[in-house]
């Protein structure tokens, strides 16, 4: 279907580029005002010649209705830090809902570090939820105990060792738990606004604007769920890494390098967003401040153009700057428990790694992350009972099988048995030969994949299994179209290019680890979905903000790669938040998740989908798949269509049923990106870019001037 | 002036229909009323649509975009709002024998289920009276009974009939429940809570910002959502009745249906019977009857006025459509009682108007509570004098409420078909429609009998219809109004859900929370925090002092309506133009702030305005005929806001 729309829209594309409709262009781009110096005065002549040639009525209502006379103007930040006062009035009424262990798991980290000495935080074996997150968080859990030391919540009963038991739930340790995620939440609403700030240089928008931008993000089901709900922390680490993104957009590399090791020291699981920040990095160290036309890379020494022996030097020194720091910063957290264990540095290492990184989890998760390998073993295990039907009607006879009786399965047996018997005996004793391997992986007692346990090794009874290395290099080299796109970017325009493409890449990279990921958990899909909604928020903003000082200038239609984010963030709304749900199991939560999830979509996505523009055929299939979607809700999760069918039996297809579903959307945003990134139109938005970089960085020299 | 009036109709004329309401997306300032929730653009990230034809768009080029349904924001929040409310205990969770509300809703659901209609009030083997016996209004039976087979779909254990069910709360059932009340506000909330923007058209401020100040008052009101999602109840029901009410006897004065006649008969009748539905829901909302039954008898008598005997025939068939729709939902309500004799009918009647149940119930914030501390009422006299007092007070406070429902009828009919025009702005009606109904509620909560602390809500219900007219009025009424309720939420443990509320209400009103109001609130509730008000001789002083801050509110509150009401019909014309505009709930002084109106050209009179308006001449596209446009953007800038930041881009 991409293929044909992008037939489609080809000629089109090549005529824009030829012939550029009169009045909708700039006529050419403004020589780059010297930096600082008259920028405000360049940008207002501008204004004025742009206001001249505008329409005085314009033909796009819906964007000079914001901007037009006398409306609300707020600046980002207003916007943003209203919607967060917003979002976190709502999250104080979720504080008695459902807790998941990890509210146990973060209570008895408050105790182990506030009463074990540092050496020993990561070797404490007293308690199964041992310490498994990296320094900075275990630093910060100290710090929070010692705020609920100091105001002795509970009793002290947080910072007190609890053996094992059940954490405290007492109204005060749950109001204070709850209570720190929703103050940690701050940082994303900062590194937001930041962002927002960063990508979209206007001291003041229209009020509507700037509110739905940031409600995109800051009210993202799927935070709201997985952090306010199931009790984590992600809205303080995704928030240092938009942070980061934001510092990389505004031209300080090395401020974002620091900002990234910082992310990535409070949740290893962000380390995929490295890739994509280690490309723009490079590129802003390697381009330093002596890139051709308005590239604003600094935050490093200064730096001359031209390629003199200084210029090199200059960009050396730079680019070591950048290194040096953001390893300083992954190391920084590291040292005071390398310098304090007992059994030396090295081994402290080992430890901590150990711990982060555990390699005998499995491929899968007890509950399997909507990736690809949800659907191949899912394949493989529709695979066995085909074969098994097939080979020797023994269907239900294992332990393990999945096919239970019935007049079905012996109508499916028979047709399989029939059709073997049809076959050449070289063919026909393939099955027998996967039957066998079936029946030997179903009784072997080993767990099985479906049982709901973490630590299966082998998943698969007809494929070889998968090692978390082979799985890693799954993962880079699905994340390859997007950090090539990135990098042809920074060539092609600089560090401000690619830093503008960062968020999307991010996200990509991080659909791409979610995808090939080893023991990935379903709430991973945050990593690419929260970028996605910062992307595709700017550019639904971007849409409608006219340009120019006043706003004068229409805006103009995303760029190709923007459409695209707009696309791949409904199918991850779709089917990554959908599958959150399960992580919410109770009846008491039903309606509050399901309204979560579903009202974010209706609300935000039809117009999102419009953005993306998405051909004929791709809206029919993501209003399929919606569809399905709510008749699979009813069939395995709020609506227990299954338990009433089935009753007790077959407890893993419910989940089975909604990580393939899921995966199906997940793939579909992953394809979209690797589409674009490997075979969409890349022109059209160079020229994009570029006009908007120039705007974009004259609108902020004007703003640090008037600041 | 000519020449911008004809303009102004030129282009109105070739615009019209195809360009939206530049006016109607106006957010008015910054910082101000919900800039999110209030003022999120419906068409806001709509694409500007600049590509050629052809282009990036081509498939999707409708005239206008393609737009997502009009509020569903609102109702994404008003349901995730109370979903939210509903993690938190509900009434007498875990405290036998008689646990609470909750418990009471769902015996009824189980009693309701397993017996007769007609055993549904009369006391019997199956039917213990004493245990929270059935003493609503026999839809709220009927509701029940409808009800009982989802909840038992949950959880078959919750709805076992008898003792064996007593105090069941499992989380299954318990969440069952919860969406039981969740999806009974909706279904009565939503709908004519969605229909109030078209009627809202022409509302100075754009009907948008007036069907988002309405929603935001309706779905944002901590009171409502605290009792029946947190507490629970289900007043949102006789609610939006009210509300479909209200807005159906708008549509019914539109003097162009009133000319045309079915229209405005029908659409009256169905106003009168979702007002009687109310009642035979809660049968406390009847304080809400006399407005109405002003407003509704005027009408009768308008027609009569009108001249010869079509006045008279067409008043006589309007008389007997509204009266025939009031007895119809009744006799439908109470179907098994009245052909079960004298016997089940008195049975019903008893258990609704508990007489023996004492002047007040708890620390309630009315008059005779706060003046017991001064003088107990209820040691002075009996329990049939105090009915009778309590009564006649109740009604000298409705009175002049319904006299002004009368004035306003009467002087919006103008002299006759083609005589001279009507008196009051367009607007007038359902003003004063909606601030005597408040009106009356509020004073019969100040000098009734038998009243409880949630009764409240019968106050906060019609007076949403007010918010685009006076948002801080009532906004800070809605605030006031759930801090009353805090001693009972406290006890129930929905201190947090309070909390979490009031914080929710107050970043949607924002700087429309008039704090100098709320100051005491918040000083009570510091001292309370902090322990100062635990008087050791008086355990009540705390209750005391939150029914104390409580009245007075209500108290200012009931005269702010009676001024408004007297500013709205004329009875008052204050000079100073403060005044006019603090008391102005019709919307033509421009609010109490001045802003947005469009009352000093002195011509207001014939224009729609007020909360209802745009109805008026029955026409979807305002007032096209009239040679000015109303609230179409093309109105001089005077018209909008005058005296604010403006970047125009005129040249």
């Amino acid at each position: 279907m991409v293929r044909r729309r992008r037939r489609r829209r080809r000629p089109a594309g090549s005529a824009a580029a030829d012939t550029p409709p009169a009045g909708r262009r700039r006529p050419s781009p403004q020589p780059p005002p010297a930096a600082g110096v008259g920028s405000g005065g360049a940008a207002v002549v501008a204004g004025g010649a742009r206001r001249a040639a505008a329409p005085q009525r314009s033909p796009f209502p819906a964007a000079a209705s914001h901007v037009a006379a006398g409306h609300a103007l707020l600046s980002w930040s207003a916007g943003v830090w209203w919607v967060f006062a917003a979002a976190t009035a709502v999250k104080l009424l979720l504080v008695p809902a459902y807790r998941s262990t990890d509210y146990d798991v973060h209570v008895h980290w408050l105790a182990l570090t506030a009463s074990t000495p540092l050496g020993a935080w990561y070797t404490d074996t007293s308690s199964r939820w041992g310490l498994d997150y990296p320094p900075l968080f275990a630093l910060a859990s100290r710090a929070l105990a010692a705020v609920a030391e100091a105001f002795a919540i509970d009793g002290g009963s947080l910072v007190r060792l609890g053996g094992g038991g059940p954490a405290p739930s007492s109204p005060s340790a749950v109001l204070f738990m709850r209570g720190s995620v929703m103050a940690a939440d701050a940082v994303l609403a900062a590194g937001t606004a930041r962002l927002l700030t960063a990508t979209l240089p206007r001291r003041r928008v229209a009020a509507g604007v700037a509110v739905t931008t940031a409600a995109a993000v800051l009210l993202h089901p799927g935070l709201l769920l997985v952090d306010h709900i199931h009790f984590q922390y992600n809205g303080l680490c995704l928030g240092v890494l938009l942070a980061a993104v934001a510092a990389a957009v505004e031209g300080a590399p090395v401020v974002a390098a620091v900002a990234a090791a910082a992310a990535f020291n409070l949740k290893h699981t962000l380390l995929p967003a490295a890739l994509p920040l280690g490309v723009h990095l490079l590129a802003a160290g390697l381009g330093g401040e002596a890139g051709d036309g308005p590239t604003a890379a600094g935050g490093g020494g200064g730096g001359g153009g031209g390629s003199s022996v200084v210029s090199v030097c200059a960009r050396a020194a730079h680019l070591g700057a950048i290194v040096i720091s953001g390893a300083d910063a992954l190391v920084l957290p590291w040292l005071p428990f390398l310098a304090s264990a007992p059994a030396g540095p090295a081994a402290a290492a080992a430890a901590i790694a150990a711990r982060l990184v555990p390699t005998g989890r499995g491929l899968l998760h007890s509950y399997w992350a909507a990736n690809a390998w949800a659907v191949v073993t899912a394949a493989d295990r529709a695979a066995c009972a085909a074969v098994r039907a097939a080979v020797g009607g023994k269907a239900g006879a294992g332990p393990g099988a999945e096919v239970g009786g019935g007049r079905w399965a012996a109508a499916a047996s028979a047709a399989a048995t029939a059709a073997v018997a049809r076959l050449p005996p070289w063919a026909a004793a393939l099955p027998r030969r996967a039957a066998a391997a079936c029946v030997a992986a179903a009784s072997s007692g080993a767990p099985s994949a479906t049982g709901g346990v973490v630590g299966v090794a082998a998943p698969w009874a007809l494929l070889p299994p998968v090692t978390p290395a082979l799985a890693a290099a799954a993962a880079v080299v699905g994340a390859a179209p997007a950090l090539g796109g990135l990098a042809a970017a920074a060539a092609a325009g600089g560090a401000p290019a690619s830093a503008r493409r960062l968020p999307g890449a991010v996200a990509a990279v991080g659909l791409a680890a979610f995808w090939w990921g080893y023991h990935v958990h379903e709430k991973a899909i945050l990593l690419a979905s929260v970028p996605l909604a910062v992307a595709t928020a700017v550019t639904a903003a971007r849409a409608v903000m006219r340009r120019g000082e006043g706003g004068e200038v229409p805006p103009r239609p995303p760029s190709a790669r923007a459409r695209a984010e707009c696309r791949a963030y409904v199918w991850v709304a779709l089917g990554g938040h959908w599958a959150l749900l399960p992580l919410l199991p109770g009846p008491t939560e039903a309606v509050v998740k399901v309204v979560a999830v579903a009202g974010y979509a209706a609300v935000y996505l039809p117009r999102l989908w419009v953005l993306g523009g998405g051909g004929a055929w791709s809206t029919a299939a993501v209003v399929a798949y919606a569809v399905g979607m709510g008749v699979l809700e009813a069939y395995a999760g709020v609506g227990g269509g299954h338990a009433h069918l089935w009753g007790d039996a077959y407890p893993f297809v419910p989940l089975l049923l909604v990580s393939v579903y899921a995966a199906v959307g997940v793939a579909a945003a992953y394809g979209t990106l690797v589409w674009q990134d490997l075979w969409g139109e890349e022109e059209e938005e160079e020229e994009e870019e570029e006009e908007n970089g120039g705007t974009a960085v004259r609108a902020r020299g004007s703003d640090a001037k008037e600041d | 002036m000519p020449a911008r009036r004809v303009f102004a109709a030129v282009a109105l004329l070739v615009d019209s229909g195809r360009r939206p309401r530049r006016s109607l997306l106006a957010p008015r300032r910054p910082g101000g009323i919900v800039p999110g929730v209030l003022r999120t653009p419906s068409r806001g990230i709509m694409p500007a649509d600049p590509a050629p034809p052809g282009g990036w768009r081509r498939w999707q080029q409708p005239r206008r975009p393609p737009q997502p349904l009009p509020g569903l924001p609102l109702v994404v929040a008003f349901l995730l709002l109370r979903a939210a409310v509903g993690l938190h205990p509900h009434s007498g969770e875990g405290t036998p024998p008689m646990y609470g509300d909750f418990e009471a809703h769902r015996h009824w659901m189980e009693l309701t289920a397993a017996l007769p209609p007609r055993d549904w009030y009369t006391a019997g083997p199956a039917n213990d009276l004493g245990y929270w016996g059935l003493d609503y209004p026999p839809l709220m039976a009927w509701a029940s009974r409808a009800a009982a087979p989802l909840v038992a779909a949950a959880d078959g254990a919750a709805m076992a009939p008898g003792r064996a069910s007593r105090g069941y709360e499992s989380p299954a059932a318990r969440a069952a429940m919860r969406a039981v009340a969740l999806g009974a506000d909706a279904l009565a909330v939503l709908p004519p809570l969605l229909a109030a923007p078209r009627l809202l058209r022409g509302h100075p401020r754009g009907a948008l910002w007036a069907g988002w100040a309405l929603g935001a008052a309706v779905a944002a009101c901590p009171a409502a959502v605290l009792v029946d999602h947190g507490h629970y109840q289900f007043n949102g029901v006789p609610t939006g009745l009210l509300l479909a009410a209200l807005v159906a006897w708008e549509v019914g004065g539109d003097g162009a249906a009133a000319a045309a006649g079915a229209r405005s008969v029908v659409a009256d009748a169905a106003g009168a019977a979702a007002l009687t539905a109310a009642v035979a829901f809660k049968q406390t909302t009847a304080v809400w009857g006399p407005p109405a039954a002003a407003l509704l008898l005027s009408r009768v008598v308008a027609r009569a006025r009108g001249g010869g005997t079509t006045g008279a025939a067409a008043a006589a068939a309007y008389a007997v459509a509204v009266a025939g729709a009031v007895v119809a939902v009744l006799v439908a309500a109470c179907w098994p009682w009245l052909v079960g004799g004298r016997p089940t009918l008195a049975g019903l009647a008893a258990r609704l108007v508990p007489v023996d149940r004492g002047l007040y119930e708890d620390k309630v914030a009315n008059l005779w509570c706060v003046l017991s501390v001064v003088v107990k009422a209820q040691r002075l006299a009996s329990r049939r004098t105090l009915l009778g007092v309590a009564a006649a007070a109740s009604a000298a406070a409705a009175a002049p409420f319904v006299a002004a429902v009368a004035v306003a009828v009467a002087g919006s009919a103008g002299g006759g078909r083609h005589g001279a025009p009507p008196r009051h702005p367009p607007g007038t009606v359902g003003a004063v429609m909606s601030a005597a109904t408040a009106g009356c509620a509020a004073g019969a909560f100040l000098c009734g009998y038998q009243v409880h602390e949630k009764h409240i809500l019968q106050v906060l219900a019609p007076l949403a219809v007010l918010a685009p007219a006076a948002p801080r009025v009532v906004a800070t009424a809605s605030a006031l109004a759930a801090f009353t309720l805090y001693p009972l939420l406290h006890r129930e443990g929905l201190a947090t859900a309070y909390a979490g509320v009031q914080a929710v209400h107050a970043v949607v009103f924002g700087r429309h929370l008039w704090a100098g109001a709320l100051a005491p609130a918040a000083a009570v509730h510091a001292a309370t925090a902090a322990g100062v008000v635990s008087v050791p001789g008086a355990p009540d002083a705390a209750a005391l002092l939150f029914a104390g801050i409580g009245c007075v509110g209500v108290l200012a509150l009931y005269v702010w309506l009676l001024g408004g009401v007297a500013v709205a019909v004329g009875w008052w014309a204050p000079r100073r133009p403060c005044v006019r505009r603090a008391l102005d709930i019709v919307g033509v002084a421009g609010g109490e702030d001045g802003r947005g109106g469009r009352g000093k050209e002195g011509n207001d009179v014939g224009r729609p305005a007020g909360p209802w308006a745009g109805v008026v001449r029955g026409s979807s596209s305002g007032s096209s005929g009239e040679g000015f446009p109303a609230g179409k953007g093309e109105a001089p800038p005077s018209h909008r806001g005058g005296g604010r930041r403006r970047r125009s881009p005129q040249p």
